[in-house]
């Protein structure tokens, strides 16, 4: 089989069991996206993909880590499709097949030759176009990609989302039967249309990020697995599409936020605020990498939404101290932001900035320009932000009334607690 | 306003055109494998009964153009009456039918015509549907279920 030579020839159990997940993080969809090809089946390509792993577990143990373990997978996983395929064993499948470009037939009828890189990345890329569909609902354009590209279990999708395995289980299923039923197709969009999907794509591992960033409900403030992952699918994308300045964009706004993820929360889970986190330690590799990929997607015209929220994390970035923070520059990329993605919770960000740049009574007066809006009524930061201008400014009263109710309107255990401790702070 | 509100002319057009079905070459020389979607016109009937006949003309004319430009795929299509002409026929407990005036569903937006529409995948179908001059509403892309 391609790829066996072996790096170690007698590995333990227990190496090959680390070897085998350590590649399931990294290959699975590499290897799910290249069976699919065979299959234009996703349940039964899964099934294929599940059954390789499990033969690597014991081959490896007996014939070594092959050097090359995702080709290895793969070529394992193509083989048991095209058994199953022959032996029509799938004839139980209820869904129509993918539609897919035609793929090369095989010279001999043997099993599948050894992808060129180029066609693998293209896989990969299908992959995420199909879960990423605009006819696919956006929750679970998320479940799928969580299911497809990281390879987690239902269960595990289910526990990031805060949902029950039965419900993320439907939704899964019925995404899946769109895909067949309906036809999306298999497919990496033709150029007029790879702008817009890309943005569907992106917009779904920039979720992914920040619903791991800062879990909107329960104990903990973020949730390492989910942010690992759009790291990864954020790393993927680069590699595949190199030139696109949204991907450089997105991935350095994770670097750059992410590089902060140690001094962000402190013993015991408290949150600690971006003015007193210890800048010593975040991580310098990750906000270097991060800043040459921000001057990258900054040269695309005009900059993209996550190419500009990225060049404002790196700003606070190569801040030594937050007073030297240069807030002039954090409100003008603010303000190129809200032109190109005019949300309210964009708004209220630049708001914030303005009141560090021009004082609490600035801040206050651009928070209260947008107390009319109605996507944030219900918004905790809003009235947290107000609170905390109405503290500096020293209007107790009002401060404390702000802080109450940002505390109704905030589920993160951690962030009800740095809220609760403010108000303690004011005698309230 | 009684009367047919779109695609009034299109039936015609679309049968004349049946013999006409293109045979789609794929990469390896065989006909692609081509499947039929219905677009469903969902429009708001209060729009259309304030619409004066000069709206209605022109609507009439984007229709034509459309299956004029779409005609190596449209399969069919219809224009339909407004709901006030519907009737509802149901069965009722006792075995018999219960026969209403009106839509199965009262909707802001009613289905007041449809096209069958031939295509390689959804992407193919969107983009035709999207070429659909619905004017007050919008369109629904559904499969045709394959039977046997």
């Amino acid at each position: 089989m391609a790829g066996t030579a072996a790096a170690d020839p007698a590995p333990t159990a227990a190496a090959v069991a680390s070897a085998v997940a350590e590649t399931h993080r990294r290959e699975w969809a590499l290897v799910l996206a290249a069976t699919v090809r065979v299959t234009r089946d996703l349940d039964l390509a899964e099934e294929c993909v599940q059954d390789a792993y499990a033969k690597a577990l014991t081959a490896w143990v007996s014939r070594g880590v092959p050097a090359n373990p995702g080709a290895w997978l793969t070529t394992a996983a193509k083989r048991r499709a095209l058994d199953l395929l022959r032996r029509g064993a799938t004839l139980r499948r209820s869904l129509p097949l993918l539609v897919d470009d035609p793929v090369e037939p095989e010279p001999d009828g043997g099993p599948p030759h050894e992808a060129a890189p180029h066609e693998i990345a293209d896989d990969r890329l299908r992959l995420i176009f199909t879960c990423c569909h605009p006819a696919i609902a956006p929750e679970a354009r998320v479940a799928l990609t969580l299911r497809l590209l990281c390879g987690l279990s239902t269960a595990e999708v289910a526990r990031a989302f805060l949902v029950k395995e039965p419900t993320m289980a439907a939704r899964i299923t019925r995404a899946k039967k769109k895909i067949a039923a309906a036809r999306i197709p298999y497919r990496v969009p033709p150029a007029e249309e790879l702008p817009a999907r890309l943005d569907a794509v992106l917009e779904v591992v920039h979720l992914l990020f920040a619903t791991g960033h800062t879990a909107p409900a329960g104990e903990e403030l973020v949730r390492r697995d989910l942010v690992e992952r759009s790291l990864d699918l954020a790393r993927m994308l680069r590699a595949l599409l190199p030139e696109d300045a949204g991907v450089a964009g997105l991935l350095a706004l994770i670097l750059l936020t992410d590089a902060r993820r140690d001094a962000r929360v402190a013993e015991g889970g408290r949150l600690v605020l971006l003015a007193d986190q210890d800048r010593a330690r975040w991580d310098r590799r990750a906000i270097g990498e991060g800043i040459a990929l921000v001057r990258e997607a900054l040269l695309h015209r005009p900059p993209g939404r996550f190419a500009l929220m990225a060049a404002i994390a790196a700003v606070h970035a190569e801040a030594p101290t937050w007073q030297e923070t240069d807030w002039r520059e954090v409100v003008a990329l603010y303000d190129l932001l809200v032109q190109i993605w005019p949300s309210p919770v964009v708004a209220l960000n630049r708001a914030v900035a303005v009141g560090f740049a021009d004082g609490p009574d600035a801040g206050l007066a651009a928070l209260d320009a947008l107390a009319a809006e109605p996507q944030l009524a219900g918004y905790g930061y809003l009235a947290g932000a107000r609170a905390d201008f109405l503290r500096r400014l020293g209007r107790t009263a009002a401060a404390q009334a702000a802080y109450r109710e940002a505390l109704l309107l905030t589920e993160n255990t951690i962030e009800r607690d740095f809220l609760a401790g403010r108000l303690r702070q004011l005698g309230g | 306003m009684c009367k047919v509100y779109v695609l009034l002319s299109i039936r015609a057009r679309v049968d004349r055109r049946y013999s006409r079905r293109p045979a789609r070459a794929g990469r390896d020389g065989k006909d692609m494998d081509m499947a039929q979607y219905a677009i469903l016109i969902y429009e708001e009937e209060p729009y259309w009964a304030d619409a004066g006949q000069e709206v209605f003309d022109r609507t009439m004319k984007e229709h034509a153009a459309f299956a004029e430009e779409h005609a190596s795929v449209l399969r069919g299509g219809s224009a339909l009456q407004s709901t006030a002409t519907a009737t509802s026929v149901r069965k009722d407990p006792s075995g018999g039918f219960a026969v209403t005036d009106g839509a199965f569903a009262e909707t802001k937006e009613a289905l007041n015509g449809y096209y069958i529409v031939e295509a390689a995948d959804l992407d193919e179908a969107v983009a035709v549907a999207k070429r659909v001059p619905a004017r007050s509403g919008g369109v629904e892309v559904r499969p045709v279920m394959v039977l046997g």
